[in-house]
């Protein structure tokens, strides 16, 4: 069968710096993908070569078999792909509900004349929009701080307000950068049931995270990259007990380093 | 309701407003006020709703007076054709200007910017056979058919008015809508706005032309009102005054930028008293509007009328309003 998504031998070199080097994986539709490994591993560039926002020294990515290796953020998104950030990125000076609006420029069908001259179409068009920002707003759950400015709100609602926004675009393929971080544990569950249900909606899902944790409870699926490297792929009680997996997070220990020596 | 009524409001006092003010030297003074208004909501359109800080602005404003003025001075084209043909000439100068500027960011895009404007005035300086040079371009008063002698003034006042109200009008409609919104989303976050699809070069380009075309439409009034325009026009000064109406109203704002040219038309007449500290007097309230009400003179007073009414504010209680 053919891949929702697929990277093939990506490689990305910064300088002398080789961050990603000839990685392929692939997403499967309906799958939470987990995209692990420790701190500079190469997680960042991969989720953003993916994305659009760097372009790779070489390779291919495909998204529903259409190569959109040097598409830019803007016409992935149209393609169905999605992301969040890892820092808290909203639009700050606007309320709640307006971002979701801003963020809903994709699935708006009316033009700039009916726009201006109020037609009925664009009426007809404005209600099926708020319509779909109310369902995104209960989704992640902010319904209730709609009118808020979303400057100043409290750091768990600007992470849910981050995955309302990529839901904007109405993804098929959503990325979401490092999205626990920063969470306390609480915080951290309902994020992982918002996941699932997201998933549950039809919504594929890519998880970067260096937080072992929640990635093993959550994704169907794991790849594992170390110094920009796919060492491990596979589901999380193989990838729990990967032996390459183990060292990159752990380290070896002492006696093997010993017996390593010996 | 209250925004309809204080449309409403508004549109009457215009309407009314020339008969009531019959002095001729204060209904120039309205008229010149409109033609600041759509200079700065033009300029609004980029420094305030899309976040593109253009110092360049007066080569729209001065490009469209002046090709308002030679077509209508050497050429004897009509009035309403050089309207429109100054029109098209800032929107195709905005889109040139884009080009080159919209690859530059921050501090660098500005300098584009005025030197673009700078290039525009230098060419108009020096090429005397057809802008006169320095010199200045005198433009004939249009004729207007069926309008006594003496009433010209109020012409123009119609005409100036017309044309703000129809633009803020279109311009309130495309705010509130999808496209208008992802203006405001580029402004507030550019990496975000792309990453939900949001062609964000495309619209700053666009956004060039429209504002350009507009500033050089109030250009174009301006000409023939004034009689006479010269390459100062163009310089750095216009341009600055374009930021300050808009920073001072309060950007993103349409009340704002027709505030902020109502300051800098009617109010600094009020100090002609003053006479040579007028100027000082005027930027003293300039910078002190600027370091106490950073948001705009008027900002606070309308978000004091829109304060969220008692059944809004069950909602949580924000760090923005706690502190």
């Amino acid at each position: 069968m053919t891949h929702l998504f697929q990277a093939f031998d990506i490689t990305k070199r910064f300088g002398g710096l080789v961050a990603l080097d000839k990685t392929s994986f692939h997403v499967d539709e309906g799958e939470i993908l987990g995209l692990i490994g420790p701190n500079g591993a190469g997680k960042s560039t991969c989720f953003n070569v993916v994305t659009g926002t760097l372009r790779p020294t070489s390779g291919r990515i495909e998204l529903m078999g259409q190569d959109i290796t040097d598409a830019p953020p803007f016409v992935t998104a149209r393609l169905g792909m999605a992301r969040t950030f890892q820092h808290t990125t909203v639009f700050p000076q606007l309320t709640v509900r307006e971002n979701i609006e801003a963020a809903c420029y994709l699935r708006a069908k009316a033009g700039l004349a009916p726009a201006l001259l109020r037609t009925p179409g664009y009426r007809a068009d404005q209600a099926s929009l708020d319509a779909a920002v109310d369902v995104i707003l209960r989704t992640v759950d902010l319904k209730q701080v709609e009118g808020s400015r979303a400057k100043g709100l409290p750091y768990g609602y600007l992470r849910r307000l981050g995955i309302g926004i990529a839901l904007g675009t109405d993804p098929v393929l959503l990325l979401m950068d490092e999205p626990a971080a920063g969470l306390n544990p609480t915080e951290s569950l309902e994020y992982a049931k918002l996941a699932r249900r997201l998933r549950d909606s039809g919504i594929t899902i890519v998880i970067v995270e260096h937080d072992m944790k929640v990635i093993m409870n959550l994704c169907d699926r794991i790849v594992v990259l170390n110094y920009g490297k796919k060492i491990a792929e596979g589901r999380p009680d193989e990838i729990r007990s990967n032996p390459l997996v183990i060292e990159s997070y752990l380290g070896k220990s002492r006696d093997e380093t010993e017996a390593d020596h010996a | 309701m209250l925004r309809i009524s204080l449309a409403l409001a508004a549109l009457l006092v215009i309407a009314v407003a020339p008969f009531v003010v019959t002095d001729p030297y204060f209904q120039q003074v309205m008229v010149i006020f409109g033609i600041y208004a759509i200079f700065a909501v033009a300029l609004d359109i980029l420094f305030g709703f899309l976040g593109v800080h253009s110092f360049g602005h007066a080569a729209f404003f001065g490009g469209g007076a002046y090709v308002c003025g030679i077509l209508m001075e050497t050429y004897g084209v009509s009035f309403g054709l050089a309207l429109v043909a100054a029109t098209l000439f800032s929107a195709v100068l905005g889109f040139l200007i884009a080009i080159p500027a919209l690859r530059m960011r921050g501090i660098y895009f500005a300098i584009t910017t005025l030197f673009c404007a700078e290039v525009v005035r230098l060419v108009v300086t020096n090429v005397p056979d057809v802008t006169r040079g320095v010199m200045g371009l005198t433009t004939p008063m249009p004729s207007f058919p069926g309008v006594p002698y003496g009433y010209e003034t109020a012409v123009f006042y119609y005409i100036t008015f017309a044309i703000l109200v129809l633009a803020c009008l279109l311009l309130e409609r495309f705010r509130v809508s999808p496209l208008g919104r992802s203006f405001i989303a580029i402004r507030e976050n550019e990496q975000l706005a792309a990453s939900v699809g949001v062609p964000v070069f495309r619209i700053k380009f666009y956004a060039f032309g429209v504002s350009g075309g507009l500033a050089g439409l109030a250009g174009a009034i301006y000409a023939p009102f004034i009689g006479i325009i010269s390459p100062d026009l163009l310089s750095p000064t216009y341009s600055a005054m374009g930021m300050l109406m808009v920073v001072v109203g309060g950007f993103g704002t349409i009340y704002g930028a027709i505030f902020g040219a109502f300051m800098f038309s009617v109010v600094t007449e009020f100090f002609r008293a003053a006479a040579e500290l007028r100027m000082i007097i005027f930027s003293g309230i300039l910078i002190v509007a600027i370091i106490f009400m950073p948001r705009g003179v008027l900002t606070p007073l309308v978000e004091y009328l829109r304060r969220p009414s008692g059944k809004d504010k069950a909602g949580l209680v924000t760090r923005d309003e706690a502190a």
